[in-house]
């Protein structure tokens, strides 16, 4: 089976097991379950009728907001743990709204290639998000409660838009209480939908801050990708296929490499490898 | 790589040790009380 096809039923397999509360969609109702207590590695939004985790950068932002608190272990040890263990492999095979930007990019319509120099500038902007709306805000401004709002599930997230819909089709009372935030996010929505027909991953490119976290720890997570040199023709096939845009002959662990794996299908002599666990082997062994 | 494997040796143990502190100061209660209500910032409304 081709690559592409294989990573395709993963992602699909990874939203249905993330959503697999089906009775939430019938109902107009979220999950209360206990398995809430426990981030899931993806964005993926706990307001989604079929969620059974919670979604690490909404919970990150909720304990930041929370009454006497200024910081979370918990949901920053999560992140850690998947950031070290999978890293953006999260990203590349089990993110749910990943797999609908891949979908939107198969539609065939003409192409849009950013200017390199804007993209490279673009490219902060995820850090911005992560640094100021996630980790910041809620902690600084504080309402009379000493409660601080969750900044980037408010103004920003479209996965948390895009996953309410339901919710609210079924839900009479919170058709009622809709108002210009919900104008204002279903514009971001938009925007991520059409821009994604377009460009490759924009979300991810330029704004997802969970995907901005996991990037921090591309060099260091167990899972690993290598190109063996002296295998290597440079004939440039791995960049040509990267949705990411990687300069994967220089840096095969950028920040930015969602570890799809196109570039390691498409080498035409097996140059680049990928490896999982505590790598013990010296350079060159 | 000695360098390499101590990072990730060091990092796996603080994001543990960071799980169980959270667990202890109650962190993980209010993921879970959070996740059981709609989140209405979520969706849009409020
Ligand atoms: S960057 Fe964000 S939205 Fe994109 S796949 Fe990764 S976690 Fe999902
Ligand atoms: S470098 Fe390879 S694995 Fe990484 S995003 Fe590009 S094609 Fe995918
Ligand atoms: S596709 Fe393979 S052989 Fe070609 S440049 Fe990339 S790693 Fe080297």
């Amino acid at each position: 089976m081709k690559h592409e096809r294989k990573r395709t039923i993963i992602q699909f397999l990874a939203a249905a097991f993330f959503n697999g509360y089906a009775a939430g969609f019938a109902k107009g109702q979220i999950f209360k379950g206990g398995t809430k207590i426990l981030c899931v590695p993806v964005l993926n939004c706990y307001s989604c009728p079929g969620a059974l985790g919670s979604c690490p950068i909404g919970s990150l932002q909720a304990v930041l907001g929370s009454r006497n608190k200024r910081f979370s272990f918990y949901v920053l040890g999560l992140m850690m743990l998947f950031g070290m263990v999978l890293g953006r492999l999260v990203c590349g095979f089990l993110c749910p709204f990943g797999l609908l930007q891949d979908l939107l990019h198969r539609i065939p319509i003409k192409k849009v290639k950013v200017n390199p120099k804007l993209d490279k500038v673009l490219r902060y902007v995820k850090y911005a998000v992560l640094l100021v709306l996630v980790l910041l805000l809620p902690v600084l401004i504080r309402n009379d409660f000493d409660m601080g709002e969750t900044w980037f599930c408010k103004y920003l997230c479209p996965a948390g838009a895009l996953e309410g819909i339901p919710l609210i089709l079924a839900n009479p009372a919170l058709q009622s209480a809709l108002g210009f935030l919900f104008s204002w996010k279903m514009c971001v929505l938009l925007i991520v939908l059409i821009s994604s027909t377009l460009i490759h991953r924009p979300f991810c490119k330029y704004l997802c801050p969970l995907g901005a976290f996991y990037g921090l720890f591309s060099k260091f997570s167990l899972y690993q990708m290598e190109i063996d040199k002296s295998k290597c023709i440079g004939c440039g096939k791995c960049e040509s296929v990267c949705p990411m845009d990687v300069k994967c002959l220089k840096d095969m662990n950028s920040a930015e490499c969602i570890r799809c794996g196109k570039c390691k299908a498409q080498c035409p002599v097996h140059a680049i490898e990928s490896t999982f666990g505590f790598n013990l082997k010296k350079k060159g062994e | 790589m000695k360098r390499k494997l101590a990072v990730q040796i060091a990092i796996i143990a603080i994001a543990v040790a960071f799980i169980l502190i959270g667990i202890f100061s109650g962190e993980a209660t209010i993921v879970l009380r959070k996740a059981r209500d709609i989140c209405l910032s979520c969706i849009g409304i409020g």
